[in-house]
């Protein structure tokens, strides 16, 4: 779904365009190739960021443009209502970039993606990668066709930075990633990881999904019932940092935010491990057990795949791909 | 209390005994409290719950047990939430109710609770009825009317009271931004609702105008924040640093006792992974820190210099995960501040940097020139591999460097 929709639209909506960041990530994702067709900050109506137009409204912009995801970078304390803009606009696919957003507006623009059948993923999401296709936010930095090659594994992440040094170990191990998924490390977020696995299944390309997982809230428990409910059709590898703070008072914040939330409940981590190993993921510790329980999946997929067509045994990356 | 009885739900009277209030206030405490009427129950001076699961609630039958009472509740509230001030309450008979409403994370909508039971130990999450509430408005009223045909709520006035309060709960849940609004116990007279026990968290992040909808800090004292306890004068620097510039964002600092490593990585994701990595190794992180990109020089510079200034550490690891969005030669100037301030001497602790990201070269340059002992490697080396690289230097240095 995610690739169709950076396939085929005209280019990314940036919101919250002109400011520090946004100028910054726009320069960067041009320069990798990404098509940016509009920007909206309001009152800055008629000006331009380099080629790209902005606009007074997401309204205005999408009727010059076919435009079906929106980039925000609006600052804290306007982003959720400026997804809120973007979905009752039509726009289908929000990634918000700010963090320490206020939770009742977040609340609000959840309801409205709900309303209006979009997906938003963030707040403080550093981005989305389709690997090979396009990218929504700056995942990979400047140059992220260095750091990542086309494959059949999925990252979904709590922690951005980890998204992409995954993907990046996944490229330098020989294989490569269909979709990397960076859901936002705070303690509500538009898209959970359970939500955010279903998701990156729906891509043609994947067929393993990594998860990065962290202390706080109740993410994993929801993905572990996921799995165990067969509502997850690929094997998922789990990693999830701060095993160590189980042994940590509850309100030292390891990880994004802190791990008793406002549900009051708290799930240490070794139960988190526990309850996705009884559902059937795999569940690794470290970075290295990662790349042998990869192995084991995608090895005898990549056998299958050249003994079906022998002709095309390539670089690792190509063989990655080949496997798809 | 008052911010609740100005919302027009009934609490108990009280007398306040301020945190600053001399020590020989005892008659003055009984000449107020005897016209409340005995029995009376003493609690600490915050709205935040659990404090009935803590010992801290006591009702009082007789004036020598109040005394003794607000003197001990007095020290513990201290000890506990840094702040010794007392209430003293009218003791309010009656059935014990459970109401609340809080912004949950799992639902990520607010959620209305209810119950006809309540009171200390009471689980709303197992035992309460419950609705999801509209974000940013008033439920519609048949919402309301469900979650008290849930919980058994048939004797007319008893039901509409507690339509009552959840009315004027959710509002004031909109319109402050909350996260957590609890009353725990709502006391049943037979004749009114009185909410005794009242819980409060707001949203940090919330809009300002929702702070003139706040009670006053006392009111609200967060009990999350009430166990967190004092700052090392490390984590308050950097608080310090996060309040000279607040349009950058934060960078989180958090100390843990009786570490022997600086774990300097961000972002969280990274850090977590060598927090874990190296407490499988033996080791024990001494700190935990996150920074976001563009929170600047400055900020990473407090963090780095309060990580390198832990006592006791053996080593120290620098670093992010490859996220790129961050100048990493900012990075290497933070560092090299950090190690002149802190007066880290990499010479006798090794600091293993890790640099990789947009101006990775200049970042290397920098350290070279400015810190040779300083170790670096790039973005070839995983995590993991730093955790090792870090291990073996500190062990090799206390062997004296063979």
């Amino acid at each position: 779904m995610i690739r169709d929709l950076l396939d085929r639209s005209e280019g990314l909506l940036i919101q919250g365009a002109t400011g520090r960041q946004a100028r910054m990530e726009v320069e960067w994702m041009q320069a990798s190739g990404e098509k940016v067709a509009a920007g909206v900050t309001p009152g800055r109506r008629g000006e331009f960021m380099g080629s790209v137009p902005i606009y007074g409204s997401v309204r205005e912009a999408l009727i010059q443009h076919d435009c079906t995801v929106s980039m925000n970078y609006a600052p804290p304390a306007y982003a959720c209502d400026a997804a809120i803009e973007a979905f009752e606009a039509g726009i289908r696919l929000v990634v918000m970039s700010a963090e320490h957003v206020p939770l009742h507006r977040l609340a609000m623009a959840l309801q409205s993606a709900r309303n209006s059948g979009g997906i938003l993923i963030g707040p403080n999401s550093q981005g989305i990668v389709v690997t090979g296709v396009g990218r929504v936010g700056c995942p990979g930095g400047m140059d992220p066709w260095d750091r990542f090659a086309p494959g059949p594994v999925a990252v979904v992440s709590r922690s951005g930075g980890m998204t992409s040094e995954i993907a990046m170990l996944i490229r330098a191990w020989g294989w490569g990633t269909s979709v990397h998924l960076a859901l936002g490390g705070g303690p509500m977020v538009g898209t959970r990881l359970a939500e955010g696995v279903r998701l990156v299944e729906q891509d043609p390309a994947t067929q393993v999904t990594v998860v990065f997982g962290e202390p706080a809230g109740l993410q994993e428990l929801e993905l572990a019932e996921a799995i165990g409910a067969a509502e997850v059709k690929f094997p998922v590898i789990a990693l999830i940092g701060g095993r160590a703070a189980d042994t940590m008072p509850a309100h030292i914040p390891f990880g994004h935010a802190p791990r008793a939330g406002n549900s009051g409940t708290v799930a240490f981590v070794s139960q988190k491990l526990e309850a996705l190993r009884r559902a059937g993921a795999v569940v690794v510790n470290d970075t290295r057990q990662l790349r042998a329980e990869l192995a084991n999946l995608l090895v005898p997929r990549l056998e299958t795949s050249k003994t079906a067509r022998p002709s095309s045994s390539q670089s690792p990356s190509t063989s990655a791909t080949d496997c798809q | 209390m008052a911010w609740l009885s100005n919302l027009g739900v009934s609490v108990p009277s009280l007398i306040t005994i301020p945190a600053d209030a001399r020590s020989d206030l005892a008659t003055e405490v009984l000449d107020r409290a005897t016209k409340l009427g005995s029995p009376w129950v003493v609690k600490p001076d915050i709205a935040a719950g659990g404090k009935g699961n803590k010992g801290y609630v006591q009702v009082c039958p007789t004036a020598h047990g109040l005394l003794e009472a607000v003197r001990r509740i007095s020290e513990q509230a201290s000890e506990e939430f840094g702040s010794s001030g007392v209430v003293i309450e009218e003791y309010v008979e009656g059935a014990e109710w459970y109401i609340s409403i809080t912004m949950d994370e799992e639902t990520r909508a607010p959620v209305l609770r209810l119950s006809l039971e309540g009171g200390v130990g009471f689980d709303p999450e197992a035992a309460a009825s419950f609705c999801v509430l509209p974000a940013g408005g008033l439920p519609p009223d048949h919402r309301i009317h469900g979650v008290l045909d849930d919980a058994g709520f048939v004797d007319r006035q008893m039901r509409q009271a507690a339509f009552d309060i959840m009315v004027r709960l959710a509002s004031a849940f909109v319109v402050s931004e909350a996260t957590m609004l609890e009353l725990n116990p709502v006391k049943w007279t037979g004749q009114k609702a009185v909410a005794v026990g009242v819980a409060c968290e707001f949203d940090v992040d919330g809009r300002p105008v929702a702070s003139a909808y706040r009670p006053n800090a006392r009111e609200s004292h967060s009990a999350m924040s009430a166990l967190k306890g004092q700052p090392t004068e490390r984590e308050l620097a950097v608080a310090q640093a996060n309040a000279a510039e607040p349009n950058l964002p934060a960078v989180s600092f958090v100390e843990v006792p009786g570490g022997d490593v600086a774990l300097l990585v961000s972002g969280g994701g990274g850090s977590l992974l060598c927090f874990d990595y190296l407490t499988d190794k033996g080791f024990r992180p001494a700190c935990y820190m996150d920074s976001s990109p563009g929170a600047g020089v400055a900020k990473r510079t407090a963090a780095l210099t309060a990580g390198l200034s832990v006592p006791g550490i053996r080593g120290a690891l620098i670093g992010s995960v490859v996220v790129s969005l961050a100048d990493v030669s900012e990075s290497s100037a933070a560092l090299l501040k950090a190690i002149a301030v802190s007066g880290c001497d990499p010479e006798k602790i090794p600091v293993l940097a890790r640099i990789a990201g947009p101006n990775e070269d200049a970042a290397r340059r920098a350290l070279l020139q400015g810190a040779p002992a300083v170790h670096v490697v790039g973005r070839e080396s995983t995590l993991e591999d730093c955790c090792d690289l870090l291990i073996a230097l500190v062990l090799n240095q206390e062997r004296g460097g063979e």
